[in-house]
């Protein structure tokens, strides 16, 4: 059948149409992608705003007004959601108190659930809690652990005498034994190369340790050896107007550490949250070290 | 006289066995410290712990019954082994001290204990009574000696006033006991360990522990021997044990309804299933003294002496059951894998050198009691009672 003439007309018009159509919506779209990359001086006027608020720099400095301060509370929280379990945090404390083998502060507790396909992991980082009614403290037989004025639960090295019932009587198993461990190399052979990292251990083995401002090289049976142990919330970094290591090395800034005492702080701000969690509360013990859930 | 020879050299063998074995691994410890024993920074009381508790159970329990049944129940010829009684307690106690001490980290500086004391710490409160029991339990071991030797204000004291050493020695022992009971139970932590009833449990455990240990000496180093009052005295002693055994049992049972089933599970495993302390140690003494009720007189004595071997060789699993299974448990999930290392585990099983140390203060004991039994019978010599107002 023949086309008649208008027919004709009519289609090359719809198509004239849907072509400058197309050509519309393409230089529309090339003029949306077109992006201007910011000078590095736009940049730091516009992102100035976020840098301030980096948890790290913020608590730096609210850590260095509170330690002036007569009266605080040093508390840590620990943002789960943030945590990937990475334990930076846990070589970081190691390697800042000079730990010996079979001693940990602040180990990450990874825990499965679910049934697969639907698992999940979780992890919790395990510091001291510094308990507001710490049970550790009234069994020991010598009164060699104590609050402070801090919050923070102490041991003295000089007057414990090992009999570890403050390791029964935590009920988060967050203190340890010194079984007096020398080095993690001992029984390998020494064959200098060989092992990765060997040349750096010997100094980490010969540094004192400074754990409450003082110097504790590992010598023979000498305290800490044989003295329960736990973390101090670093009290040497603090009083020298630094964070925890653990708190600076957190990779995904899960950690804040602050006094409570201050309203203005971070840690303030994020204890008074509803996803606010504590561990074993059933216990009375007020553990001062909150997990957002 | 031959047959105390004989005892006296295999007491002896024994006791230098034992003490050269556990002087080896107490120089191991000296030397390298607290690795080589096997319990771990999760499971920070181990075998030591235990030992020193089940001593005190044994030793307590021994004077406990002592003093009950004659100062109570008036059996007066239990008088003639006092000596004996008094030596063997002292020692237990001092070997306990021993075990403890060799348990602490800093051993040296274990004294503190009474010159910069704690008095929240029941730890504090339990050294205190410890030397406190033992004072008492030295001073009724001279007070005896010296009556048995005729010393007229020993002999006075003993007849006048041996009633007051005789209660002390009860409320001494009872509040010790009590006091390493509260030792345990006000760990709030510890669910298998919280509440009133482990003070009872361990009063009661320690009296079935000691009336075996009594029974044994009396049968030992009894002077009457051969005559009635002896047969009498075996027959008492088998009718309290199996008395005590029955109570201990049921109020075992009336505590265990009140617990959670995860608790009686945590008792009942581990490496020294307590089912069988509870077979060789608690069922079957009660058929033996059972049998023992009808039998004569020369079964009666055999029949007791198998039953008290029975419980002291069993009953031990008891204080390390109820103090290490507990501890062996996860208080939160995770832990045990957070970070590896051989000391921070959740598994326990005492290690060589570990049993080895706790034979020194047993052979210690041991070679004590040989070699004062011997002082003893040259300065203060039993006596019997048979056939005498006592």
């Amino acid at each position: 059948m023949e086309e008649s003439r208008r027919e004709f007309f009519k289609k090359v018009a719809g198509g004239l149409i849907a072509g400058a159509a197309v050509i519309t919506v393409t230089k529309k779209a090339d003029t949306q992608t077109k992006v201007e990359l910011p000078t590095p001086e736009d940049a730091a006027k516009r992102y100035k705003k976020y840098l301030a608020v980096d948890p790290l720099i913020r608590m730096q400095a609210e850590l260095k007004e509170s330690v002036k301060k007569p009266e605080k509370r040093w508390i840590m929280v620990i943002d789960l959601r943030k945590c990937v379990g990475c334990h930076a945090c846990t070589v970081a404390c190691m390697a800042e108190n000079k730990l010996p083998p079979g001693i940990v502060y602040r180990p990450v507790m990874d825990v499965e659930t679910g049934q697969y396909p639907n698992v999940s992991r979780k992890f919790t980082p395990k510091p001291c809690f510094h308990c507001e009614n710490p049970s550790c403290v009234p069994v020991c037989p010598v009164g060699a652990t104590w609050k402070r004025e801090d919050g923070i639960v102490v041991i003295d090295y000089n007057k414990c005498i090992g009999c570890r019932y403050c390791l029964i009587a935590c009920p988060y198993n967050v203190r340890v034994f010194d079984f007096g461990y020398k080095d993690y190399l001992t029984g390998f052979p020494a064959s200098e190369g060989l092992i990765l990292g060997q040349e750096g251990l010997n100094p980490f083995n010969e540094k004192p340790s400074l754990e409450y401002n003082k110097k504790w090289k590992r010598e023979g049976h000498k305290s800490p050896v044989s003295n329960a142990r736990k973390c101090h919330f670093c009290m040497h970094r603090i009083s020298a107007g630094m964070l925890p290591a653990c708190t600076v090395t957190c990779i995904g800034r899960a950690t804040y550490f602050g006094d409570k005492l201050n309203p203005n702080s971070l840690v303030s701000e994020l204890v008074k949250k509803p996803n606010v969690m504590r561990l074993r509360v059933e216990l009375g013990t007020n553990p001062q070290c909150y997990y957002l859930v | 006289m031959i047959k105390k020879i004989i005892w006296s050299v295999i007491g002896l063998v024994i006791g230098v066995v034992l003490l050269v074995i556990g002087g080896i691994a107490f120089s191991k410890l000296l030397k390298e410290g607290h690795i080589i024993t096997n319990y771990t920074s999760y499971v920070p009381w181990g075998l030591g712990v235990s030992w020193y508790v089940y001593l005190v159970w044994l030793e307590v329990g021994t004077l406990l019954s002592f003093a009950i049944l004659v100062y109570i129940f008036g059996l007066k010829h239990l008088k003639s082994i006092a000596t004996i009684l008094y030596l063997s307690g002292f020692l237990i106690l001092t070997s306990a001290v021993l075990t403890i001490l060799m348990d602490i980290g800093k051993m040296q500086k274990a004294f503190d204990i009474f010159f910069k004391p704690h008095f929240s710490s029941m730890i504090a409160w339990m050294a205190w009574m410890h030397v406190a029991y033992s004072g008492v339990v030295g001073l009724e071991l001279l007070i005896s000696i010296l009556a048995n030797r005729g010393a007229k204000f020993a002999i006075y004291i003993d007849t006048a006033f041996g009633w007051i050493p005789g209660m002390v020695s009860i409320v001494a022992g009872t509040v010790l006991i009590s006091i390493i009971g509260t030792l345990f139970s006000t760990v709030s932590g510890m669910a298998a360990w919280r509440g009133g009833s482990l003070p009872l449990l361990f009063l009661l455990s320690s009296l079935v522990a000691g009336i075996a240990l009594l029974s044994i000496i009396y049968i030992a180093f009894s002077p009457d021997k051969g005559t009635d009052v002896y047969s009498r005295v075996v027959k008492s002693l088998g009718k309290t044990t199996l008395a005590f055994i029955v109570i201990a049992m049921i109020a075992g049972f009336g505590v265990s309804v009140t617990l959670r089933t995860s608790v009686i599970d945590a008792y009942f495993s581990g490496a020294y299933n307590a089912i069988w302390a509870v077979i060789l140690g608690l069922v079957i003494p009660i058929i033996i003294l059972l049998l023992q009720l009808t039998s004569n007189a020369q079964k009666s004595w055999y029949m007791l002496t198998a039953a008290s071997i029975l419980m002291l060789i069993s009953l031990w699993v008891i204080p390390y059951n109820v103090i290490i299974n507990p501890q062996m448990v996860e208080p939160i999930p995770g832990i045990a894998e957070a970070f590896l290392h051989e000391k921070l585990t959740y598994l326990y099983t005492p290690s060589r050198t570990e049993v080895a140390l706790n034979m020194l203060p047993i052979g210690i004991a041991i070679l004590g009691f040989t070699l004062g039994y011997w002082i003893l019978n040259w300065i203060s010599p039993l006596k019997p009672t048979a056939g005498k107002e006592v």
